[in-house]
């Protein structure tokens, strides 16, 4: 390893140590480092998106509602939810080429990103444990298959694999992840069509049709809307990959549009798969019905590329969420594999525990509508109403007093006091744990209120007064935005 | 793999990457229109939420 480390240098004034620095720091990524152009920006949204996830999202759904109305709330559902969290984030994180986290910061100042960033690992390595269990499940089900016992360890010892591959993709760059991402993605769109196919042959469109829920709540009304809110919902948790992927597109264009039509369309597409198959086969996990449905051959091979797909979206989130951790002081120099190695150490718990982590599942979607939606409503007003698009980049790397985004000791108290609004919003409208529901839930979605109120609140309380006093502050304490950093926070 | 710790002058990097940033438009970026902003609205906002309501 040492004998490829390059030698140490000074950069010129045109010459930065980018190409790979940035790929791995926080440092504003410049077009030239970036990664994905147009194929390559689908081909990781798509295979992003085909990950378990869509299978959980679509299985729960298939509780409150039947096949019509299920893939209605699943791909409009989903496509809202991307569209409410993408708009800002690839935009600004496009525009600035910066990580996602420090795209919070105009928003919520330079310490209470760090609250975000919380929020943020808990989202990103939570997801990755998940679809890393389905990983192993996955194994488990190929070993069935082929006519051998599959022992109870052999989950963990799938998350454990995983992690493994995982951890040597994530320390290689972007670039291997785009590689891999090209080379497994058409695989994994024939076997999206063969699966519905599969499904549509072995029972028929009216079979699909009239199956019925399977365990309705009593008040119809009440399982249509949750239908939605979770199709929101799961559109919202992208919130947690759009900024990477953004960073690393080079043009406005492939920013967005990939994320709307994988993340929210063919997303919502494939969530309906699950939900139909839960429906007809009573299972919304693909590696139970893919082998009695499609054969051996056929079922194994695309059990394949699930499980492939499941490391590909786990590695998009190590990295993002190794990224981010450049935030924690004491880790913005370190190594980038000893990064990742931290990302991981949380996985190891659901290698020990892979059955009582699934068994959360549908409480951590429930969870991420409710913080995330109130984090993305206050990043669209902030970004688009109050800032008009231009951020000052200096003041984000600035960890001084003087810097723009400093606010009240490092904190935007109005910004966090909104999440928490947003967070009571949602939970006076639809509690998630119990499903209790008040009347306005009918007409409106719980993340979509807990998106706009704080949202209202935030833009009301900046424009009209708050934006205004922190400036005079600044001034009246003789600090302007230096043109220089004083305290780089890198 | 270069990694931070192999720069000497972060900073001085970093510095001169906020200076490109700031300075870069249309050209280095690529254009968004605001009709794309209508498609995405109409696509990804208006048409699911019509389609919600209908199914409702």
């Amino acid at each position: 390893m040492s004998a490829r480390k390059p030698a140490r240098r000074q950069a010129g004034p045109e010459e930065f140590h980018g190409d790979l620095l940035s790929t791995y720091g926080r440092e504003p990524m410049l077009p030239h480092e970036r990664e994905y152009r147009f194929w390559s920006a689908h081909g990781t949204c798509f295979a992003y998106t085909i990950a378990t996830w869509c299978f959980l999202t679509g299985g729960i759904v298939a509780n409150y509602v039947g096949a019509v109305e299920g893939i209605v709330c699943l791909i409009a559902g989903n496509l809202i939810g991307t569209m409410m969290v993408s708009a800002s984030l690839s935009m600004g994180c496009h525009r600035y080429g910066l990580e996602q986290i420090d795209f919070c910061k105009p928003a919520f100042g330079q310490r209470g990103a760090l609250i975000v960033l919380v929020f943020y690992l808990f989202n990103m390595i939570g997801w990755s444990g998940l679809i890393l269990i389905m990983f192993g499940n996955g194994i488990v089900n190929i070993v069935d298959a082929m006519g051998y016992e599959p022992p109870q360890w052999l989950v963990g010892a799938g998350v454990l694999l995983g992690i493994w591959v995982t951890y040597i993709i994530t320390t290689r760059g972007v670039h291997l992840l785009s590689l891999f991402n090209n080379i497994i993605t058409p695989g994994l769109i024939i076997v999206v069509a063969f699966m519905f196919y599969v499904l549509v042959t072995a029972h028929g469109w009216d079979e699909i049709t009239a199956a019925a829920p399977l365990d309705p709540l009593p008040t119809p009304w009440l399982n249509y809307a949750i239908a939605v809110e979770l199709g929101i919902a799961s559109g919202i948790s992208w919130w947690g990959g759009v900024g990477f992927l953004a960073r690393n597109t080079k043009s406005r264009r492939n920013a967005i549009y990939p994320e709307v039509i994988h993340l929210g369309f063919m997303q919502g597409i494939v969530c309906s798969i699950a939900l139909v198959s839960g429906l007809v086969v009573g299972s919304d996990d693909p590696t139970r019905w893919m082998v009695p449905l499609g054969g051996l051959f056929m079922g194994v091979l695309a059990l394949g590329f699930v499980a492939l797909a499941n490391i590909t979206s786990t590695a998009v989130s190590l990295f993002a969420s190794g990224l981010a951790l450049r935030h924690v002081p004491g880790l913005h120099k370190r190594r980038w594999k000893q990064i990742i190695l931290l990302t991981c150490l949380p996985l190891f718990f659901v290698a020990i525990w892979p059955r009582e982590v699934f068994d959360l599942g549908g409480t951590f979607l429930a969870y991420n509508g409710t913080m995330q939606a109130p984090v993305a409503g206050i990043l669209l007003v902030d970004y688009f109403f109050l800032r008009k698009q231009h951020i000052h980049l200096r003041s984000i790397f600035e960890a001084a007093p003087s810097g723009q985004y400093y606010y009240s000791k490092g904190f935007n108290i109005l910004a966090l006091g909104a999440v928490i609004i947003g967070q009571i919003a949602y939970f006076v409208i639809y509690d998630p744990f119990t499903d209790e529901a008040h009347e306005l839930f009918r007409y409106v979605p719980a993340s979509v209120a807990a998106f706009c109120l704080p949202a209202i609140v935030y833009w009301a309380g900046m424009k009209f007064g708050l934006e205004s006093f922190y400036r005079r502050r600044l001034g009246a304490a003789g600090l302007q935005p230096p043109a220089r950093l004083i305290e780089p926070n890198i | 793999m270069l990694e931070q710790e192999d720069v000497p002058d972060l900073t001085l990097d970093l510095e001169q990457r906020i200076d490109r940033m700031q300075q870069m438009g249309d050209d280095e970026l690529g254009t968004f229109t605001r009709l794309d902003w209508v498609i995405l609205i109409v696509f990804a906002l208006i048409v699911p939420v019509i389609a919600i309501e209908l199914a409702r």
